[in-house]
């Protein structure tokens, strides 16, 4: 899980460069996450680049509000859909 | 076909922007479409092209597929390139869909914002009615706006719902009140027009997951219904928890907290804090004779102590003998010192005062002193690799892509607490700079906490939170497009971190270009006042001004900011303006205490609002009563 974490925060970084150093705090994550989302061309291209990422295709139940409000809700969406493989 | 017809493949028309049938998420959906456009003589032309060139159309059809994908979807499409068309083609298209004896369900993911709709659209849609076909329809997200055709009794009206499941959905009565269904329309993604995805919130997608909800209630229903029944057995089966997001936004707004990571909050404090500045102890200044100097040291009041030399351009003719050095100090000097104020001078008239100046700062930075300089260009000047091993404090007022970086990182505090008073002014050089550091000390000797953000080159020097010099050679060099958010977070960072009873600024300059006082930087006033959202103003008026002037500034500064001013401020000075070669000079008169009283009342009598000195105790003992009535 923490594997998955990480490589969450590293796609989260790409749209937050100035905070990267922060990104280990969860409410630096949940505010960048919220930013993403305030902004529907970034929050495809994230969701696309954690599809690419993990090689998965997320399903759409999955996008909504709470995928976006925490990191943990992104892992969840990602072990469902790793495990529908 | 109609509703008898169910064990049938339930037919749905989508009235929208057409569909990507090419999208590959759709590659196993029966489409098939018409494009329904209007002709010059009042008729319609029908096309059987009906692409998708704006993806909405394409994100409705992909919701209602992943609900029902045994479903023929029928895209009706009537937009193209943008949302919008005509009522009269709208009509239209809910007739081609009446005519259609497959099309049981026809999804209007639109609406027409209007209270009085035409008699053809609601006679079609009474007529779809009485066919026993349903028409579902998205209603605008504000409850309080009436939109049609969601709002005739026989259409379901759709509105957003807070849920995240795409297959439930609840109920709410509308202000009107009328049942209305409310079903997904929070954050989801959609498939789009290019077979591309969109990420998206709204009624529109609410309203295709209803339709998608109640085609596959109809598919599994074997009981012949009529649509009240229909409808009947759905507010049944609706889910009680489900509520209109416009509520859900509204509570969210006001109740979620700002959780700040502590590792900012402790660079909020440095950053939005006045104690910021206490590295400064004593010091000298240079070059004492430049505009901003002179402002500074007038104004030192409780500091003045501090201000231990003030060294001029060896080339002056107002040098002071008696108060003011015109050479580098001495050894001993230096060590009375810990910090050098330097301001501008590198666009002065003798080489030799510029060369004194940079030879002034390599020294400073010999000595380790500290240095405050109004502008980074100093580093053009100096010998920089002093500074590889200088040990003092090199501090610049200004704000640039990095300080703007840091700054905005503040933007999601809660909203500024503290009351905002904004001084402007009709001109330049009147003092409204001064207008607010007065009123700083007479509301601290009142026990109020005052916070100031500056417009001032040296506003942290005497008491400003925060500097952000957009006036004489400016050190904003950030894009004018970002000042609004960048001004508006400092007041928050101020608001948050200092807590003050009350946030006073002022703007540069002045707001209109006059005939003989435009500064050319008037329009930035315009960001400055857009960020700080004041909520009353304070006018700085020059004698010589007209009533007009004065008035088309504050009617500006009203469309600027939606506030009145609270008073004026009258500057002593009074400028008279001559054109000689085509170039306009001025000479200030400074008006006597009977010609000051006058103007006074002059302006008070044509203005309706009180006119100040900013000297006067007594009157500055009555802006406190006046702010203080209007904030009470």
């Amino acid at each position: 899980m923490e594997e998955i974490r990480q490589k969450i925060t590293d796609v989260i970084a790409l749209f937050t460069p100035e905070n990267k150093e922060l990104l280990d705090q969860p409410n630096v994550i949940q505010e960048a996450l919220h930013k993403i989302v305030s902004d529907s061309v970034k929050a495809i291209h994230f969701v696309s680049l954690i599809e690419s990422e993990f090689e998965i295709e997320i399903d759409d139940e999955y996008i909504n509000y709470d995928f976006f409000n925490h990191i943990d809700h992104i892992i969840t969406a990602i072990e469902v859909s790793n495990s529908k493989i | 076909m109609n509703l008898e017809d169910k064990e049938k493949i339930m037919n749905i028309a989508i009235i929208d922007s057409g569909i990507d049938v090419r999208h590959p998420r759709l590659n196993n959906c029966s489409i098939k479409g018409i494009f329904i456009t209007p002709e010059d003589n009042g008729q319609f032309s029908y096309k059987d092209s009906f692409n998708d060139t704006i993806g909405h159309g394409t994100a409705i059809a992909g919701i209602i597929h992943k609900h029902i994908p045994q479903a023929t979807l029928w895209a009706v499409k009537i937009f193209d390139n943008t949302l919008t068309s005509k009522e009269s083609v709208l009509t239209e298209a809910i007739k081609w869909c009446l005519e259609n004896d497959d099309i049981s369900i026809i999804n209007l993911s639109l609406g027409i914002l209007t209270d009085n709709p035409s008699l053809e659209l609601s006679e079609i849609c009474k007529k779809v009615y009485e066919h026993n076909k349903i028409l579902i329809s998205s209603r605008h997200i504000d409850p309080k706006l009436v939109s049609y055709p969601a709002n005739y009794p026989y259409v379901f009206p759709v509105n957003s719902g807070n849920t995240n499941k795409e297959r439930e959905y609840g109920i709410a009565t509308n202000p009107n009140n009328a049942i209305e269904f409310l079903a997904k329309g929070t954050i989801q993604r959609v498939f789009w027009k290019n077979q591309e995805f969109n990420i998206v919130t709204g009624t529109s997608y609410a309203c295709a997951h209803f339709t998608g909800i109640v085609a596959d209630h109809l598919q599994k229903n074997n009981q012949l219904e009529t649509i009240d029944q229909i409808k009947q057995t759905l507010i049944k089966g609706a889910c009680p928890d489900i509520k209109n997001t416009h509520q859900i936004i509204k509570i969210k707004t006001n109740d979620i907290p700002v959780i700040q990571p502590e590792i900012m909050d402790k660079r909020g404090k440095q950053l939005f804090s006045t104690k910021k500045m206490k590295w400064i102890g004593q010091f000298a200044i240079f070059p004492s004779s430049e505009k901003e100097m002179t402002t500074l040291i007038s104004l030192l009041h409780s500091r003045k102590n501090d201000l231990i030399y003030s060294i001029d351009y060896p080339r002056s003719i107002n040098i002071d003998k008696n108060t003011k050095l015109s050479r580098i100090l001495n050894d001993d000097e230096w060590n009375n010192i810990d910090t050098l104020i330097v301001g501008y001078f590198y666009d002065h008239l003798f080489e030799a005062n510029v060369r004194f100046g940079c030879e002034l700062v390599n020294q400073a930075i010999i000595k380790n002193k500290n240095i405050f300089a109004y502008d980074k260009q100093l580093l053009q000047y100096i010998d920089t690799n002093l500074l590889k091993t200088y040990q003092g404090k090199l501090y610049f007022p200004v704000i640039d892509a990095k300080s703007f970086n840091e700054i905005i990182k503040f933007e999601h505090l809660p909203s500024i607490k503290a009351p905002v008073v904004a001084v402007i002014g009709t001109t330049n050089r009147q003092g409204k700079f001064s207008t607010q550091v007065r009123l700083k000390e007479i509301m601290e000797q009142d026990g109020y906490s005052v916070s100031m953000l500056s417009t001032e080159p040296h506003g942290e020097l005497l008491g400003s939170t925060f500097a952000f010099p957009y006036g004489f050679s400016s050190t904003v060099n950030i894009s004018r497009s970002q000042w609004k958010l960048c001004v508006k977070t400092i007041i928050k960072g101020i608001s948050y971190y200092e807590n003050p009873h009350i946030i006073l600024t002022g703007t540069q300059g002045c707001l209109l270009p006059r005939k003989n006082a435009s500064t050319g930087n008037e329009t930035c006033s315009f960001d400055f006042l857009l960020g700080v959202e004041p909520d009353c103003l304070l006018c700085v008026i020059n004698p010589e001004d007209t009533i007009e002037d004065i008035n088309d500034t504050i009617k500006l500064a009203k469309l600027l900011t939606n506030v009145d001013v609270l008073l004026f401020a009258l500057s002593p000075w009074e400028r008279n303006y001559q054109v000689i070669d085509g170039k306009t000079y001025s000479d200030h008169h400074f008006l006597n205490g009977n010609e000051y009283e006058e103007k006074k009342f002059f302006f008070k009598d044509q203005l309706g609002k009180e006119v100040i000195n900013i000297m006067d105790d007594q009157d500055m003992q009555k802006t406190l009563q006046i702010i203080e009535n209007f904030f009470s």
